[in-house]
């Protein structure tokens, strides 16, 4: 297996005292959180405590109220149009809920950014699609259905393989495995840890599946109450030296 | 003083709509002129809004053609004008209800549908999607419709105006019995260029209204299912009530002289 390298002084992401609320609920306040290159982060936390809003925001498709994100070193609220979208060329997102292009066929959905950004010959890109498909374990047969014709669960997989159909260096992952049978949680599993050490990319995983963290994260963290509360290896998960992590682990209410 | 402070709070929410719609509509011209382009989308928006809405089209302006020689025809016989029935189809036909009737169509059908679908991609996250896939949506999505709706219109208006025209012709006719070829005679005597050209202006700022007001109610739809409805809705009547009024200023703009 290939060695993989965390450049440690590299951060690829960083939030430096992010605050975001929706009126009178504060979900984000004075988070901070740095990601390193190449390294793959889960983020833990009840549902409602706002990871899927940390992503929006990571991902500048929300603004921050107040606070700093940098991807690369550069302060996402500062991006032009232009920039915005070049530098989404590097990202890979798969969302909670899929959110896949209705109106196109699965394979156009895995290829479209092959097709309409690096304007790919669509042979290639359908190609490539199936391959991607077959990646996160769905026969070639799916590429020419529609969406609407799919299960949640292979909706999220083809949502998955879109994401990373252009390989690209961050890649954001909004609970892969929610609403997948163990089996193709491994699978996906498996696929995440080796997007991280093949193709070197930073990964940063939203998650409530235990085991999963375990397998695919370098580092979790907790997001609790608008802060990141713990932040630590998957091994001390178990001895987390935290009394309300051990809770979350465990799932015990109170 | 509570009904003041309402009126007051619609005042200030409508200015900040129309300010709101103005900056989106800006946005999407904007967004013609740089690349990338997306040609084959706009190539099926043209044929969405042009081909498919033919039918209803053609079906509204002959019947208003066949219903504008009855009407005529009853009120100028008691003037012995009946051989005016021809050119009362022609200005009638040309002028306004050739561009009103398609655009009201028009926006039954296409505004609906675009706010419909563009207000689901927004709440299913399919906009935010696209950014992430380093498509602006803009340019995927608003730009093409509205250029669509600003260049097809004419062609649709065009086509009415000939059917509708036709329609009256056919009543003319069969059933109140004018000779054709003096119908066709007085038909073409009436024919201004300047009042289908007109009617062109009108049918592509129609295009532009019905488009725009499809993609702007969809782009900012919250919450839902529900919210998808609303949009559609909202779309579809303020797109024809601007219809109605754009049609007043621009007959008054050209014809009022
Ligand atoms: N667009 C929005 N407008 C208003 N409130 C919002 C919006 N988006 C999220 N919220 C609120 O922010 C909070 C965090 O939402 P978020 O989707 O990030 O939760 P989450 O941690 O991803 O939960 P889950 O695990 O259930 O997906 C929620 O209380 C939600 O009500
Ligand atoms: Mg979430």
């Amino acid at each position: 297996m290939v060695e993989k390298k965390i450049i440690k002084n590299e951060p690829v992401i960083e939030l430096k005292k992010v605050s975001k609320a929706f009126g009178s609920k504060h979900v984000l306040s004075d988070c901070d959180l740095t990601i390193y290159k190449g390294e793959s982060v889960v983020m833990l936390g009840q549902s409602g405590m706002g990871k899927s809003v940390s992503l929006r925001l990571m991902l500048g498709l929300m603004d921050v109220d107040s606070g700093s994100i940098k991807i690369n070193g550069a302060e996402i609220s500062n991006f032009t149009d232009e920039q915005f979208y070049k530098n989404n060329k590097k990202i890979g997102m798969l969302f909670q809920n899929g959110a896949l292009f209705d109106s196109m066929s699965v394979w156009e959905n895995v290829a479209f950014a092959l097709l309409n950004v690096e304007k790919m010959n669509p042979e290639i890109a359908k190609k490539i699609a199936i391959e991607k498909l077959d990646d996160v374990g769905l026969s070639s047969k799916v590429a020419d259905m529609m969406p609407a014709e799919l299960s949640g669960g292979m909706k999220k997989r083809v949502g998955l393989a879109r994401a990373i159909a252009t390989n690209p260096e961050i890649i954001f992952f909004d609970e892969p495995t929610t609403g997948l049978d163990p089996i193709m949680s491994d699978v996906i599993n498996d696929l995440i840890v080796r997007c991280v050490k093949q193709l070197g990319a930073t990964a940063l995983t939203i998650t409530h599946d235990i085991a999963s963290a375990k397998k695919i994260a370098d580092r979790i963290v907790m997001l609790y109450n608008g802060k990141i509360i713990w932040d630590g290896k998957p091994a001390d998960l178990s001895h987390p030296n935290n009394e309300y992590v051990e809770r979350f682990v465990k799932g015990i209410a109170s | 003083m509570e009904i003041i402070r309402k009126i007051g709070v619609m005042g200030i929410n409508f200015i900040h709509a129309v300010w709101q719609f103005l900056v989106f509509f800006m946005r999407a011209i904007h967004n013609f002129f740089s690349p990338p382009f997306y040609p084959k989308v706009l190539l099926r928006h043209i044929l969405e809004i042009g081909f498919y809405s033919l039918p209803v089209v053609a079906l509204t302006a002959l019947f208003s053609g066949m219903v504008l020689a009855l009407q005529s025809y009853s009120g100028f016989s008691r003037f012995s004008a009946e051989g005016a029935v021809a050119t009362v189809v022609v200005i009638a036909i040309t002028r306004e209800l050739g561009p009103v009737f398609a655009g009201l169509m028009v926006a039954g059908r296409i505004g609906a549908t675009m706010a419909a679908s563009i207000g689901t991609m927004k709440v299913t996250e399919q906009i935010d999607a696209l950014k992430t896939l380093s498509t602006n949506p803009f340019k995927y999505i608003i730009s093409p419709r509205i250029l669509a709706g600003i260049l097809t219109l004419p062609f649709l208006v065009l086509i009415a105006d000939i059917i509708g025209i036709f329609g009256g012709f056919l009543v003319g006719v069969d059933v109140l019995g004018f000779n054709p070829y003096v119908y066709i005679k007085n038909t073409y005597n009436s024919l201004e260029m300047m009042d289908v050209f007109v009617g062109l202006v009108k049918a592509s700022a129609f295009g532009a209204i019905i488009t725009s007001m499809g993609c702007y109610y969809g782009y900012y739809t919250e919450g839902g299912a529900d919210g998808v409805g609303k949009s559609t809705t909202n779309a579809v009547v303020i797109s024809s009530i601007l219809i109605l009024i754009s049609n007043y200023v621009l007959t008054a703009l050209f014809f009022n002289k």
